[in-house]
């Protein structure tokens, strides 16, 4: 092998190349040697610290997909599901005309943020107030709540909740109507429901906020639209 | 338990570090990656009884996940911006925050893609070059000229009086 090749042979992969191949190159052999070094610097670098319980989680999903599959097979929920099926195809026809509705941008915000549903951190009600003051609104939530931030939505500065109801995960997006033309028409006052393959929401307009459900289990939405009714007092 | 869960969970326990590091230096985000590997690891318990060879499970699985963040990209286009926390503290930071403060890591992150990918797949997942070919559906000599590239590049920024060095690849 002449010097151009071993040296390439080095680039590619300094290991493959033998002491007694580079004996009469020194140069070669320092680049060998500076090359292993880069290579042990890079294999720290490389091997970043695995998320503890990632292999527990991956089993666990794999565990539930038959029951999350089966989830209309539960028997409980069979009318309010059904009910919220019929609305959802009811409103489905005038929403698949807009280019972009609310409940696709909120569904696809989900998807963006999908480590939210997972979040494990518990806030407390000291984390929370003073988020939603901002927005004129006191909240006294019965239920933990995950996750909490101020998100853009469709250009406006909202709330995005992810809260623990019955051990799932619900989304909770509080969006202050601006005035302005956009997903949320101005004073649009009809609750709107929206659906995918995974998800189910529902959308209701509180004085100026709208509030947006998403939840991947329909009666999670009844249950935690209840639940805020009593949770959430508007000050504006 | 069932003979295909008893494989699952040892293919899930073998090769979930492996797959998480790489679809991190593959998306640049630990959030997405750990989606990534999950969805990557559902995928395949759904399509088990396509992986005929223990030996292959490695390569197998980096195709799975390498097509779920292509699938990533096919979704719609999601238009979103940060927007200002004032001065409350962020009660989920952001698990970025603080990684790439090396300097070795941020160059690697700058690393084209091309480069970068089959560099960690024989650096962090120790496969040979026909492997990477084989699931970067690549030629061989195409896989030595982007590890040649990829390491050149390296250490030319990490030594600049030494970027010149390598004039063949």
């Amino acid at each position: 092998m002449d010097k151009l090749s071993l040296r390439r042979a080095l680039y590619e992969d300094p290991r493959s190349v033998s002491a007694e191949a580079l004996q009469d190159e020194p140069q070669l052999q320092q680049l060998q040697q500076e090359l292993q070094a880069l290579d042990d610097s890079l294999r720290q670098q490389l091997a970043i610290e695995v998320p503890p319980q990632l292999v527990e989680r991956a089993l666990l999903n794999q565990r539930m997909l038959p029951m999350q599959k089966r989830w209309y097979q539960r028997p409980l929920p069979y009318a309010t599901a059904a009910a919220l099926l019929v609305t959802v195809l009811y409103w489905q026809q005038p929403l698949q005309n807009r280019p972009a509705d609310l409940g696709q941008h909120a569904l696809s915000h989900v998807y963006h943020e999908m480590a939210a549903l997972r979040a494990e951190a518990l806030l407390s009600p000291a984390d929370i107030s003073p988020m939603f003051s901002q927005l004129g609104i006191h909240a006294d939530f019965p239920v933990p709540v995950r996750y909490a931030r101020f998100c853009d939505f469709d250009g406006v500065r909202s709330l995005h909740l992810v809260l623990d109801v019955d051990g799932e995960a619900v989304t909770l997006f509080v969006v202050p109507d601006t005035g302005q033309p956009g997903l949320i028409e101005p004073g649009q006052l009809k609750p709107a429901q929206f659906a995918d393959a995974r998800f189910f929401g529902q959308s209701v307009t509180k004085l100026q906020h709208r509030l947006v459900l998403v939840a991947e289990q329909p009666q999670l939405l009844a249950t935690t639209s209840a639940m805020l009714e009593k949770s959430l007092h508007f000050n504006i | 338990m069932s003979h295909a869960q008893q494989r699952y969970e040892a293919l899930v326990r073998a090769y979930t570090p492996d797959l998480y590091r790489y679809a991190y230096w593959l998306c640049h985000s630990k959030s997405i990656a750990e989606d990534l590997v999950q969805d990557t690891l559902l995928r395949a318990w759904k399509n088990l009884s396509q992986l005929q060879e223990a030996k292959a499970a490695k390569a197998w699985l980096l195709t799975i996940l390498r097509h779920e963040n292509a699938r990533r990209f096919e979704r719609k286009q999601f238009e979103y911006s940060d927007v200002e926390q004032d001065s409350l503290e962020d009660p989920h930071q952001s698990p970025e925050h603080g990684v790439a403060t090396d300097r070795l890591h941020r160059l690697i992150l700058e690393l084209p893609q091309d480069y970068r990918e089959p560099l960690v797949m024989q650096l962090l997942l120790g496969m040979t070059g026909d492997e990477i070919a084989t699931v970067l559906q690549l030629n061989l000599n195409t896989v030595n000229t982007r590890l040649f590239r990829g390491r050149a590049q390296l250490r030319a920024r990490l030594q600049p009086e030494a970027a010149g060095e390598p004039a063949h690849g």
